[in-house]
């Protein structure tokens, strides 16, 4: 009797843990495909990107400047999202300090404020610059961008340092204050080591929200230098060059080592 | 000895009451060029100047009749309400399985499931819809497949109809509704599954009557990150739907960039806020009135 039990639940679990091998696997599968199919295609010969493909070369990844002003917008947005970056961990590191280091009124509604643009959409944000910057301030393209990325990428950082931050014992500080470190001191010892993790996976997020951004980028873009992906989406409504596949190949690379090197400080907080 | 203790404390104080201050410059910056700009786009929507006149004059509620009356904006709403639904649940589906072998696997095969879904999100959403793009081809392995289970006997074109999008969406999405899912199985308590387990339940009747009331929250808020997500993207409808298959975001494109209409743009971004405020209050006032009954997160 007993032994029947426990053997039907065995055949239950089997059964069970079965189902979800095959489903999980099936999820493996979809993550990976597109993936997968960027980079094999990558390697084809044909003038059109094709999956499966045909042939084998490493043609493409020697002919980046086949597709005009692509070089050119991989510095352009490298350089705009490491500006962006540094100024986003900055802002979201004196933000979160700000909140935390004393229990200030309307804490809630100015952290529910700062993180605004998580929630709303980028795509109406980047009409919105768009038009703020046509009627109210001419700033020039780089600056515009800067600005736009700068709005959601704070808010990405901001979520990564401020629930570290909160853990964190407020006495601690008012202690090494007492004791005669100055603020700096104070800064350097007791609260930095504290959010250095949060802000590394703040300056992750900061910059692969903004490397990554389309929706803003299209309407505050330079139309002689936009950013990385304008060039790419713009190349898609052609028909697709292998070249634009080697290109994503190698930023698929660039994803794989980022995983690989912090991919714990990506999930913790992960969106 | 009394009066420099307390000098000291005082001095501790004022800092931190100074401290508050450093809030400031990115509430300045939201404001200015955050909320500024959303105002200056509400504005714009009810003006009934002429468009060139960028910041408003006068008041009108005509764009909206306008758009409202035009079938065209009719069938888009809808068809992003139901792509962005559907594809959502589908998601979760997939999701819900994967998220709990993320939680029961040993450390090396939860580190690759893990790092399976951060890939995609890390990479460049115009590089994953390409993926997407070669994954639907008429060669493509999709279409292999249908076609090797008889299902089909032509390559079925996918691109720029609601397959594409839906399919797309999912990828899209799945990391998003992955990881929390996956953080909220962690959290569940043990204890309640081993006595459960003791007391000779299923596995099957432990998942409907434990692991699934509890993970009640992170499915909802999966859901609706994925709804929103999907609601408010742009390169993926862009590129799988195109201008045959608009959606909300992909028609305010066009009115902006095609027609450089920034008024109908406007109203667009409107209709598209107001989706996106009231399914995201909606989701929170539901999970409030439910906080009595789940732990507090």
């Amino acid at each position: 009797m007993r032994q029947d039990s426990s053997r039907s639940r065995l055949a239950n679990v089997s059964f069970g843990d079965a189902f979800r091998y095959v489903a999980t696997s099936f999820g493996a599968v979809i993550l990976v495909l597109p993936m997968l199919a960027v980079i094999v295609s990558s390697f084809g010969e044909t003038a059109y990107a094709r999956f499966p493909p045909q042939g084998f070369t490493l043609h493409w990844y020697t002919a980046f400047d086949e597709v005009p002003g692509l070089i050119a917008s991989l510095i352009y947005s490298l350089k705009l999202s490491l500006i962006v970056t540094a100024m986003s961990v900055a802002l979201a590191l004196l933000s979160a300090i700000g909140l935390t280091l004393r229990v200030i009124s309307g804490r809630a509604l100015i952290t529910s404020f700062l993180m605004l643009p998580l929630v709303l959409p980028s795509i109406v944000v980047g009409l919105a610059l768009m038009l703020f910057f046509s009627a109210f301030w001419t700033a020039d393209y780089f600056t515009g961008l800067v600005i736009g990325h700068l709005v959601i990428s704070f808010s990405y950082a901001l979520r990564s340092i401020l629930p570290a931050l909160e853990t964190f014992d407020r006495n601690l500080w008012a202690a090494s204050r007492t004791l005669g470190a100055n603020p700096w001191q104070a800064f350097q010892t007791i609260l930095a080591p504290i959010a250095m993790p949060s802000v590394l996976s703040a300056a992750l997020f900061a910059f692969l929200i903004s490397f990554d951004n389309y929706n803003v980028s299209a309407f505050l873009q330079d139309p002689l230098t936009p950013p990385l992906p304008v060039v790419l989406y713009n190349q898609a409504e052609q028909a697709l060059s292998p070249v634009l596949m080697a290109v994503s190949s190698a930023l698929i690379l660039f994803s794989v080592v980022l995983v690989a090197l912090f991919g714990k400080y990506l999930i913790s907080t992960g969106k | 000895m009394a009066s420099t203790l307390k000098t000291s404390t005082r001095g501790t104080r004022s800092f931190l009451s100074g401290s508050a201050a450093l809030v400031l410059p990115a509430i300045l910056l939201l404001l200015v060029t955050y909320i500024l700009p959303l105002l200056q786009v509400l504005r714009l929507s009810v003006s009934s100047a002429d468009p060139s006149v960028l910041d408003g004059a006068g008041f009108t509620l005509r764009h909206y009749f306008e758009f409202f009356a035009d079938p065209t904006s009719l069938r888009v709403i809808w068809r992003s309400l139901w792509i962005s639904f559907v594809s959502a649940l589908i998601a979760l589906v997939i999701a819900y399985p994967y998220a709990i072998s993320v939680a029961k696997s040993g450390p090396v095969m939860r580190r690759v499931l893990i790092s399976l879904a951060l890939l995609p999100m890390t990479t460049s959403g115009v590089v994953r819809a390409y993926g997407v793009i070669m994954v639907l081809g008429r060669e493509g392995p999709l279409n292999k497949l249908l076609m090797a289970l008889g299902l089909v006997s032509q390559p079925v074109q996918f691109l720029y109809g609601p397959a594409a999008l839906i399919i797309g969406n999912i990828y899209f999405v799945l990391p998003f509704v992955i990881l929390p899912l996956a953080a909220g199985i962690a959290r569940l308590d043990g204890r309640l599954l081993e006595a459960a387990s003791t007391l000779g339940a299923t596995k099957v009747s432990i998942n409907r009557t434990i692991t699934l009331p509890l993970l009640v929250p992170s499915i909802a808020a999966g859901t609706i990150v994925a709804f929103t997500l999907n609601m408010t993207a742009f390169v993926t409808p862009g590129l799988l739907g195109g201008q045959g298959y608009l959606m909300l975001t992909t028609l305010l494109g066009q009115q902006m960039f095609n027609l450089a209409n920034w008024i109908t743009g406007s109203v667009i971004a409107v209709v598209l806020l107001v989706i996106v405020i009231v399914t995201m209050t909606a989701y929170q006032t539901w999970l409030d009135r439910k906080a009595g009954f789940y732990a507090p997160r």
